[in-house]
C-alpha cells in the first residue's frame, strides 16, 4: 500500500521542494483547482501524499476532504480493480480507460491512506473521525450503493493487525457504526476470514520459519488475537428477541447482495438467523487460536452473559469450555459459570462434574477475583436433593478444611454454604451431630485400635469424593471457628446449631449475601460499628516500653544497632538462652 | 299437707308474738310495724313447727362418729321418704288436678277471702270476710252519706262488741292448748288493733294477706341501722371522754420526779452518738414540752429528727497493709473476671444494659489510674510479688488519707474524682505557688479553650491532614532534616528556658510543631517529665474544657509517636518513653483513643490496598504502622470477644499477612514478626488466626529447596512468590536473634537478607512462634488437622537443611509438642454434638394450699370463669332437677292413671261377677227346674 503512494510521491516532492512547505491557503487552492476541473487531475497525488499520520493537521484535514469530495462523485465511474489492473497491465490504448485505471490506482491509494489514518495510533483525533467517516462513506457508496465489503475487509484487517491499541478507533466505531446490523454482519464475516487466515498462518510459519521468527510471529499474533476480541467485544449484543428493524448502513441494505447478501423483502427473523450464524462462526473462530491468559480469563468471564445467549447452537461452546473447565486452578472456577449454563439449558451432559468441582475446592479459590460468581454456582450446583449423600458429605468435609486457612470472609461464606448443605441433606447432618456410641461398643473400638477413635477419617488428598471418608467424619474444623479471631466467623458458627433437618423452621442462606465478602467488608463491619464503649487494657503497672522480649522470643529489640553488632560473640548465647525459657538449662547445655 | 296444718302456726306464732306484744306495749314506738312482724313470724314458725311435729319414721338418720371436712353428710339432712311423700301431696295439688281438669273446659275458682291462704283459720276467714263486707259498705255509704260520729262510734264500738265477743269465747274453755295460746294472742292482737288509730286499718287488709312489701322491710332495715349508729357515735364519745382523762391525769402523773428521771436517762442513751452537753440541759425542759398539751408535736419532732439523723457509723479503722493488698487483690480479680466476661462475647451482647457496664469501664479506667497516676516514679514489677508487696507498702504511707476517703465514697464515681481531684489540685497548688513569681502561665488555658474548640470541630480533617503531613514528613527526609534543623534554631534563640529548667506549667500543645518545639533535644526522662507535667496542669478532673485540650494533645502525642517511628534513625529510647503516658492518657479520654485509633487504623487500609494494586511495590507494614499496631495492642485489650479497636486491628495484621506478597527478605522478616504479634495479640483468648498459622507455614516452606513446587498444592501459590528465602545452604554454628529495629531500618536489598545468620534468626523467630500457636491452640478440635501438615513440614527440613543445632533442638521440641496433643486429640476427640438437646425438665407443679379451704368454693383467680363455671354448674343441677322432675311428674301421673285403671277394672270384674252370678244363678235355677219348662219336663 505504501508503495503505491511513494509511487506518486516525487511529483508532489518537487512542488514542495518548490515552495517548501505548503501552506494551509495553498493546500485549499490544490484542492479547489482538482475539483474544478480535470485538469489539475495531478493535484490529487500531491494531496495524496499529505495524507499520513505524521502530516500536520489542519493540511491532511483539507486535503481529505478535498480528495473525498473529488472521489465521491466519480465512484461509479471507476472500474473494478481487476478491470484496472487489465487495463494497466494491457496497453493505454483507450485514454478513458488509462484515466479509469489511474483514477483506481488513486482512489485504491487513497482508501489505504483513510485506513492508515484511522487505524494509526498517531493520527490525531479529529483526523481519525473524519477519516473514518469518509471510509464508510465509501463502504456505503461502494458498489452502486451495496455495502463495499472488500475494502470493509481490507480496514478490518489493518484494524486487527495494528501493532498498537485500537481502543480509541473501536470506540469510535463501537458508537457510530456498530449499530448498524450490516456492518456487524460484514465484521463478523471478514472477522471469521481473518481469525481462520490467522491461524493458517501461524501454523504456516509456525512449519517454514520455526527456528527464526517464533518469538515475533508469536507476540503478532498475540496482539491480533486481543484486537479481534477487542472488536468482538465491542459489538453490541444484539437483541435477537426482539422483532425489530434493523438499521442498515448502505442504502441498498444487504438485500441486493446476491447470493451472500439477504433476499429481498427478508423479514427481521431471516435477518436475525443470519447474524446469528455469521456471529457463531466469527466467535468460534476467534476461541479456536489460543488466547493469551489474560484474553482466556476476560472471555471466561463474560462468556455466559455475552456470547452464549446470542449464539445459533450454544452446545457448540461445549469443547471449548470442558477444554477450559478441565485445565484446573482459576480457569477452572472461570469456566464453571458456562458449563453450568450448557449444563442447566442446553442439557450438556458432563461427566464427573461434580469430582471436577470437588478438586476444584482450595484455598486460592477465597482469594480469587471472580470467587462471588464460583461461589454462588457451587451453591447452586449442589442445590440438587438427588446429590448423593456421600458427596454432599464430602463437599462440606472438604470446605469445612478449607477454613483452616482462609480468610475470615471465606469462612462466613464455608459456614452458610455447609448450613446450606446440611439443610438440604438432612441424612448428613451427623457431620454436626452424632450420638457417641455406647459403652458396649467403645470397649471393643478400644480393645482394637485405642489410638484412632478421633483421627479424622477424611482424607483431604483424595480426589474422589466417594472415597474421602467423610461419611465416618465430623466436621471439627467448623467447632474451632468458634475460637475464630473475627467476632463475625465465630457468632456464625451458632447458626449451625439449629436443628436444620426440621425444614419448617429454618430457611436456607442466601449465597449472594455472603459471596462478595472480603477483608474490605469485614473489615468495614467491624470499624463501621458504633463505639458504644471502650474498655481498656489493664495493667498491674503499665508497660513502660513497647515490646518486651519475652514476649517475642526470638527477636531483639536493640536500641544502639552498632552495639547489638559489636557484642555479637558473648551477648548472642545468652540471649538465645534468654529468649527460650523454655527449658533454657537444657539448652545451653546442648550449646556448650 | 295434712288438714291439721294450718292449725299449728298461729300456735307458734303467737308464743313468738307474746312478747314482743308486750315490749311494743311498753315502747309504743312499733306499733305500726307490729302487724308485718307477726305475720313475718308467724310463717317462719309455721315451717319449724312442720319439722317439729314431722314424721318420726320419715326421717333417717345416723351417728356420725367424727367430723370429716368437706363430707356430704348423708342421712341428717335427707328425708327421702318425707321429700318423696311431700312431693307427692304437691303433685296431688297440682298435676293431678290439672290432670283431672285436663278434659273438662269448666274450671270452679274459689276466690272467697281467704281461701287462698291455707294458713288462715276458719275463725280468721270469717273475720276478714266480714271485715271487707263493712269497708264496702263504708266506702258505699261514704259515697252518699255524710259521715257522722255516731256510725263511726258505733262501727267502733260494734268492733269491740266484737272483741268483746272474742273475750267471752276467750273464756271458753278449748281442749288444746296451742289453741288457747292462739287464742290468747288473738286476744291481745285485738287490744293492740284497738290502741291504734283506725288510719292503720287500711295497712291490715295488704297485711293479713301475709305479704310484706318490700318497702315495709327496708325501712325497718334503715330504721335499726340507725339505731345501731347512734349506739355506735355515744359509745364513741364515751371513749373520748376517758382517753381525755387518761391524758390529764398521766400528764399530772409525769410531773412528778420519779417518773421524769426515768424518761430522762432514755433520752441520754438515745442521744448518746451525736448529742452534745446542751442536750443534757435543756433535756428536762423537753421533757416538759414533750407533755405540755400546748406543744404536743415536740416529742414527735425529735423522734423524726433522731430517725433522719445519720447512724453513726464505726469510725474507719486504719487498714492494715494485708488488707490493703487483700482489697487491691480483689479488685484485680474482678476486672480479670470482667476481662474474660467480654472475652468470652457474653456481656456483648447485650449492649443496650450498657449504662451500667460502662460505668463499671470508667470505674476501671479510673481504677487503674491510681496505682500510676501519681507516682510514676515507683514501679514494681509483676513477677516478684514480695516486691510488689513492699510497694504496696509505701504506696500506703503515700496515699493513706486518699484511700480512705476512696472506701468512703466507694461506689461513687463522682465523689471517687474528687478524691484524686483534690490531690491534684494540691498539687497544681503547691506548683502554683512555687512559680508564680516568675511566670504566670495559668492565664494560659482560657486562651487554649477556644482553640482546642475550633480544633475539636474539625478534629476528623485535622486528623487527616496530618497524617498527609506525616506522609510528606516521611518521605522527604531531606525536608524534614531542614525543618529539625530550623527547631534547633528555634531551641537556641530560646535556650534559657529549655536547657536549663523545665517550665512547671506547660500547656498541652496544640500541635504537632509545638510539641516538637518543646521536647526537641530533650533526654527521654525529660519528655517524660514534660508530658507529666502538661497532664497534671490540664488534668481532665480539673475542668471540664481540660477533656478537649488533654484530647488534642492526645492526638498530638500519637502524631508525635508515629513521626518519630519514620526518621531515620529510629529513636527507639523516646518511642518507648512515650508508650507508658500514652497508656495512661488512653485510660483517661477512651473514647477519643479509640476514634483516633481506628481512623488511624482505616487509613492504613487504605493505603495497603492501594500499595497492592501496584505491582512490585512492598505493601508490607512500614516500622510506624507495626509500631503503632504495637502501641495499640497494648492499650486495648485484644482478648475481647469484640472491640472497637482491637478486633480490626487483628484484621489488618491478617490481612497483611494474608495478601502481601513476599518480594524480599525484609518482607520475611516484617511478615514474620507480624506473626509474633499476633501471637502475642491473641495469646490470651486463644483465639485462632488461620492467616499467621498459613503464613508461618509458607515461610517455612521457603526454608526448603526448590523442591518444594509440589509441597503445597493448597496454599495460596498465586499470591505468594516463593523463593528459598529462607533456605540455609551452609552449616551455620549461631543462631542470632533478628534485630527488628535493624532490620525494618536496612534496605530490602541488603546483602544481610541473603545471609545465612538472618536466615537462622528468622527461623529461630518462627519456631518460637509456631511453639507459642501450637501452645494456644491446643484445645482446638481440629489441632491435628491444623499442625500435623506443619509438623511434618519442619521434620522434612530437619531432613534437608543443614539446620544449626539451636534450631534443630527447637524443631524437634514442636515436633514432639505437636505429636503429643495430636496424639491426645486423636484419642480422646469425639464427633461433633451441636445439636444436643438439653434434657427437658419435667414441668414441676407446686401444690397450691389455701388457708381454711372450703369445699366447693372455686378458688380460680379468674373470676369470669369462676362465675361461668358457677352458672353452668347451676344449669346443670336445674336442668337435672327438672328431668327428675318430670320423670316423677310421669310415674306419678302413670300411677294415677294406673288406678284408675285397676279401679275401672275392679269396677268391670264386679260388674262381670254380678252379671255372672245371676247368670248362674238362673243356670242353676233352670237346670234345678224351678223354672217353668223345667219344672213340666221334670214333671
Amino acid at each position: 500500500m505504501a508503495k503505491s503512494s511513494s509511487a506518486a510521491a516525487p511529483g508532489s516532492k518537487k512542488r514542495k521542494s518548490k515552495s517548501g512547505a505548503l501552506t494551509h491557503e495553498e493546500v485549499k487552492s490544490l484542492g479547489y483547482e482538482l475539483l474544478s476541473s480535470r485538469a489539475h487531475l495531478n493535484h490529487a497525488p500531491v494531496l495524496l501524499a499529505l495524507l499520513s499520520p505524521s502530516a500536520p493537521l489542519n493540511l491532511a484535514l483539507e486535503a481529505l476532504i478535498s480528495l473525498q469530495s473529488f472521489f465521491e462523485p466519480l465512484l461509479p465511474s471507476i472500474p473494478s480493480s481487476s478491470a484496472a489492473t487489465a487495463a494497466a497491465g494491457g496497453a493505454s490504448s483507450d485514454p478513458e480507460l488509462v484515466f479509469g485505471s489511474w483514477l483506481r490506482q488513486r482512489f485504491d491509494e487513497f482508501v489505504a491512506a483513510l485506513v492508515e489514518l484511522s487505524v494509526s495510533p498517531h493520527s490525531d483525533d479529529a483526523i481519525r473521525d473524519v477519516a473514518l467517516d469518509a471510509f464508510m462513506n465509501f463502504v456505503k457508496l461502494g458498489k452502486d450503493g451495496r455495502f463495499h465489503s472488500a475494502i470493509y475487509h481490507k480496514f478490518l484487517h489493518a484494524v486487527v493487525h495494528a501493532p498498537d491499541s485500537i481502543d480509541l478507533l473501536l470506540e469510535l466505531l463501537g458508537s457510530k457504526y456498530f449499530k448498524y446490523a450490516d456492518v456487524c454482519y460484514f465484521t463478523y464475516t471478514s472477522l471469521d476470514k481473518i481469525t481462520n487466515s490467522l491461524s493458517s498462518e501461524t501454523t504456516g510459519s509456525n512449519k517454514d520459519g520455526s527456528q527464526n521468527g517464533d518469538d515475533g510471529s508469536e507476540d503478532r499474533v498475540v496482539v491480533c488475537i486481543r484486537n479481534i476480541y477487542n472488536i468482538l467485544v465491542h459489538i453490541p449484543t444484539l437483541d435477537f428477541q426482539k422483532e425489530s428493524k434493523f438499521d442498515m448502513w448502505s442504502t441498498v441494505g444487504l438485500s441486493s447482495k446476491g447470493e451472500k447478501g439477504f433476499p429481498e423483502g427478508s423479514s427481521a427473523t431471516n435477518i436475525n438467523k443470519k447474524l446469528k450464524v455469521k456471529f457463531t462462526k466469527a466467535w468460534l473462530a476467534f476461541l479456536k487460536q489460543p488466547l493469551p491468559l489474560d484474553v482466556y480469563k476476560e472471555v471466561l468471564a463474560t462468556i455466559h452473559q455475552n456470547v452464549i445467549p446470542s449464539l445459533s447452537n450454544p452446545a457448540i461452546l461445549c469443547d471449548f469450555l470442558t477444554r477450559s473447565y478441565d485445565i484446573g486452578g482459576v480457569i477452572s472456577v472461570m469456566a464453571l459459570s458456562g458449563i453450568f449454563i450448557l449444563m442447566t439449558q442446553h442439557s450438556l451432559e458432563y461427566p464427573k462434574f461434580y469430582e471436577k468441582l470437588y478438586a476444584l475446592l482450595t484455598p486460592a479459590v477465597f482469594m480469587a477475583k471472580h470467587r462471588s460468581v464460583f461461589l454462588q454456582l457451587l451453591d447452586a450446583c449442589l442445590k440438587s436433593s438427588y446429590v448423593p449423600a456421600y458427596l454432599a458429605a464430602s463437599f462440606a468435609k472438604r470446605l469445612s478444611r478449607l477454613t483452616l486457612s482462609v480468610p475470615p470472609a471465606g469462612a462466613l461464606i464455608i459456614i452458610a454454604l455447609i448450613h446450606n448443605l446440611l439443610r438440604r441433606h438432612p441424612s448428613i447432618n451427623f457431620l454436626v451431630h452424632r450420638e457417641i456410641a455406647q459403652d458396649d461398643t467403645n470397649m471393643s473400638g478400644e480393645a482394637s485400635q485405642p489410638k484412632k477413635i478421633g483421627a479424622d477419617p477424611f482424607n483431604n488428598e483424595e480426589t474422589d469424593p466417594e472415597k474421602s471418608g467423610a461419611m465416618r467424619s465430623s466436621l471439627w474444623e467448623i467447632d474451632t471457628l468458634r475460637h475464630h479471631y473475627t467476632p463475625a466467623v465465630s457468632r456464625f458458627v451458632a447458626s449451625l446449631e439449629n436443628d436444620l433437618t426440621v425444614r419448617a423452621k429454618t430457611t436456607e442462606m442466601k449465597i449472594t449475601d455472603f459471596s462478595s465478602g472480603s477483608y474490605a467488608t469485614v473489615f468495614q463491619d467491624e470499624v463501621r460499628r458504633r463505639i458504644k464503649q471502650v474498655p481498656l487494657a489493664f495493667y498491674r503497672t503499665t508497660p513502660s516500653s513497647l515490646f518486651q522480649e519475652s514476649d517475642f522470643p526470638g527477636w531483639t529489640f536493640g536500641y544502639q544497632s552498632n552495639v547489638v553488632a559489636q557484642a555479637s560473640l558473648e551477648g548472642n548465647e545468652s540471649r538465645t538462652v534468654e529468649t527460650s525459657k523454655g527449658s533454657p538449662a537444657k539448652r545451653s547445655r546442648v550449646e556448650t | 299437707m295434712a288438714k291439721t296444718k294450718p292449725m299449728p302456726p298461729p300456735a307458734a306464732g303467737a308464743a313468738a308474738d307474746k312478747k314482743q306484744n308486750k315490749k311494743n306495749g311498753k315502747g309504743g314506738k312499733k306499733g305500726k310495724n307490729g302487724p308485718t312482724a307477726v305475720a313475718m313470724k308467724a310463717r317462719g314458725a309455721a315451717a319449724a313447727a312442720a319439722a317439729e311435729r314431722s314424721n318420726p319414721f320419715e326421717a333417717i338418720w345416723s351417728r356420725r362418729k367424727f367430723d370429716v371436712l368437706g363430707k356430704k353428710r348423708k342421712g341428717e339432712e335427707r328425708r327421702t321418704s318425707r321429700s318423696r311423700s311431700e312431693a307427692i301431696h304437691k303433685r296431688e295439688n297440682t298435676l293431678l288436678k290439672e290432670f283431672q281438669q285436663s278434659a273438662k273446659s269448666s274450671v270452679f275458682h274459689d276466690r272467697r277471702i281467704g281461701e287462698r291462704d291455707e294458713t288462715l283459720p276458719e275463725f280468721d276467714k270469717a273475720i276478714l270476710r266480714q271485715q271487707r263486707e263493712h269497708m264496702a259498705k263504708l266506702k258505699r255509704v261514704s259515697k252518699y252519706n255524710l259521715s257522722d260520729e255516731e256510725e263511726d262510734e258505733d262501727d267502733a264500738h260494734h268492733l269491740h262488741a266484737l272483741s268483746g265477743n272474742d273475750d267471752f269465747d276467750e273464756e271458753v274453755p278449748l281442749g288444746d292448748d296451742s289453741d288457747e295460746e292462739g287464742k290468747m294472742t288473738l286476744s291481745k292482737n285485738r287490744l293492740s288493733l284497738n290502741s291504734t288509730d283506725l288510719t292503720s286499718e287500711s295497712d291490715l287488709p295488704g297485711e293479713a294477706r301475709g305479704h310484706k312489701s318490700k318497702k315495709e322491710v327496708m325501712s325497718e332495715i334503715i330504721l335499726k341501722s340507725k339505731f345501731y349508729k347512734a349506739q355506735k357515735a355515744k359509745e364513741k364519745e364515751d371513749d373520748e371522754h376517758l382517753v381525755n382523762k387518761l391524758d390529764s391525769d398521766f400528764a399530772l402523773l409525769a410531773q412528778t420526779p420519779a417518773l421524769l428521771s426515768l424518761t430522762e436517762s432514755a433520752k441520754v442513751n438515745a442521744h448518746k452518738n451525736n448529742s452534745s452537753t446542751i442536750h443534757n440541759d435543756s433535756s428536762g425542759l423537753n421533757g416538759k414540752q414533750i407533755f405540755s398539751k400546748e406543744k404536743p408535736d415536740a416529742y414527735d419532732k425529735l423522734v423524726k429528727e433522731m430517725v433522719m439523723d445519720q447512724r453513726a457509723r464505726p469510725s474507719d479503722r486504719t487498714k492494715t497493709p494485708e488488707e490493703l493488698a487483700q482489697e487491691e487483690k480483689e479488685r484485680l480479680e474482678k476486672l480479670e473476671k470482667e476481662r474474660h466476661k467480654r472475652m468470652l462475647g457474653i456481656a456483648e451482647s447485650s449492649d443496650e444494659e450498657d449504662d451500667d457496664d460502662d460505668d463499671d469501664c470508667h470505674m476501671k479506667a479510673d481504677n487503674s489510674k491510681p496505682i500510676s497516676g501519681d507516682d510514676l516514679g515507683d514501679s514494681f514489677s509483676v513477677d516478684e510479688p514480695t516486691k510488689r508487696k513492699k510497694g504496696w507498702v509505701d504506696e500506703i504511707y503515700e496515699k493513706e488519707g486518699k484511700e480512705i476517703g476512696e472506701d468512703v465514697a466507694s461506689g461513687d464515681g463522682g465523689s471517687d474524682d474528687c478524691g484524686d481531684d483534690e490531690d491534684e489540685e494540691d498539687e497544681e497548688d503547691a506548683s502554683d505557688e512555687e512559680d508564680s513569681s516568675d511566670n504566670d502561665l495559668c492565664n494560659m488555658p482560657a486562651r487554649d479553650w477556644e482553640q482546642s474548640d475550633d480544633d475539636e470541630v474539625v478534629l476528623e480533617d485535622d486528623m487527616d491532614n496530618v497524617k498527609e503531613k506525616e506522609q510528606v514528613m516521611a518521605d522527604k527526609v531531606v525536608k524534614k532534616d531542614a525543618e529539625n534543623s530550623k527547631r534547633e534554631s528555634n531551641a537556641k534563640q530560646k535556650p534559657q528556658v529549655r536547657d536549663d529548667e523545665l517550665p512547671f506549667v506547660i500547656d498541652a500543645p496544640n500541635n504537632l510543631q509545638d510539641l516538637c518545639s518543646l521536647v526537641d533535644g530533650r533526654s527521654a526522662t525529660d519528655i517524660l517529665e514534660i508530658i507529666r507535667r502538661i497532664r497534671t496542669c490540664n488534668s481532665i478532673r480539673l475542668t471540664a474544657e481540660n477533656r478537649k485540650k488533654m484530647q488534642v494533645f492526645y492526638g498530638v502525642l500519637l502524631q508525635y509517636f508515629a513521626v518519630l517511628a519514620t526518621q531515620s534513625p529510629v529513636k527507639f529510647k523516646i518511642i518507648d518513653t512515650l508508650v507508658k503516658p500514652l497508656i495512661e492518657m488512653s485510660g483517661e479520654t477512651p473514647y477519643f483513643a479509640a476514634i483516633c485509633a481506628r481512623q488511624r487504623l482505616i487509613h492504613t487500609r487504605t493505603r495497603l490496598c492501594e500499595d497492592i494494586k501496584i505491582p512490585g511495590k512492598g505493601s508490607w507494614p512500614s516500622l510506624k504502622t507495626l509500631l503503632l499496631l504495637r502501641l495499640w495492642s497494648l492499650i486495648f485489650p485484644c482478648s475481647d470477644f469484640r472491640h472497637v479497636v482491637a478486633t480490626p486491628m487483628l484484621l489488618l495484621m491478617c490481612e497483611y499477612l494474608m495478601r502481601c506478597p513476599i518480594q524480599s527478605g525484609r518482607d520475611v522478616a516484617i511478615g514474620s514478626f507480624l506473626c509474633s504479634m499476633v501471637l502475642a495479640a491473641t495469646k490470651e483468648s486463644k483465639k485462632f488466626c488461620p492467616e499467621a498459622i498459613g503464613f508461618i507455614r509458607t515461610l517455612l516452606v521457603t526454608s526448603l529447596d526448590r523442591e518444594f513446587g509440589n509441597q503445597i498444592n493448597d496454599q495460596f501459590l498465586e499470591l505468594k512468590t516463593l523463593k528459598p528465602w529462607l533456605h540455609i545452604d551452609e552449616q551455620v554454628h549461631e543462631v542470632n536473634c533478628v534485630n527488628v529495629l535493624e532490620v525494618m531500618s536496612m534496605d530490602p536489598d541488603a546483602s544481610y537478607f541473603s545471609s545465612n545468620n538472618f536466615k537462622a534468626g528468622v527461623l529461630l523467630s518462627l519456631a518460637e512462634c509456631l511453639r507459642g500457636f501450637v501452645i494456644i491452640h491446643e484445645e482446638l478440635c481440629s489441632f491435628p488437622e491444623i499442625f500435623l501438615p506443619i509438623s511434618s513440614l519442619l521434620q522434612q527440613i530437619l531432613e534437608k537443611s543443614a539446620l544449626p543445632t539451636l534450631l534443630q533442638n527447637i524443631f524437634h521440641e514442636v515436633i514432639d509438642l505437636i505429636k503429643k496433643r495430636s496424639d491426645e486429640h486423636h484419642a480422646s476427640r469425639e464427633p461433633l454434638q451441636m445439636r444436643k438437646q438439653k434434657p427437658e425438665p419435667i414441668k414441676l407443679l407446686n401444690p397450691k394450699f389455701e388457708e381454711n379451704y372450703i369445699k366447693g368454693l372455686d378458688y380460680d383467680p379468674d373470676r369470669e370463669r369462676a362465675q361461668m363455671k358457677k352458672l353452668k354448674k347451676r344449669l346443670k343441677s336445674e336442668k337435672k332437677g327438672a328431668v327428675r322432675e318430670l320423670r316423677k311428674d310421669n310415674y306419678f301421673l302413670s300411677a294415677v292413671k294406673e288406678k284408675e285403671r285397676i279401679k275401672q277394672e275392679q269396677e268391670r270384674a264386679e260388674k262381670h261377677g254380678k252379671v255372672m252370678a245371676f247368670l248362674q244363678e238362673q243356670e242353676s235355677a233352670f237346670k234345678s227346674g224351678q223354672l217353668g219348662k223345667g219344672k213340666k219336663r221334670r214333671r
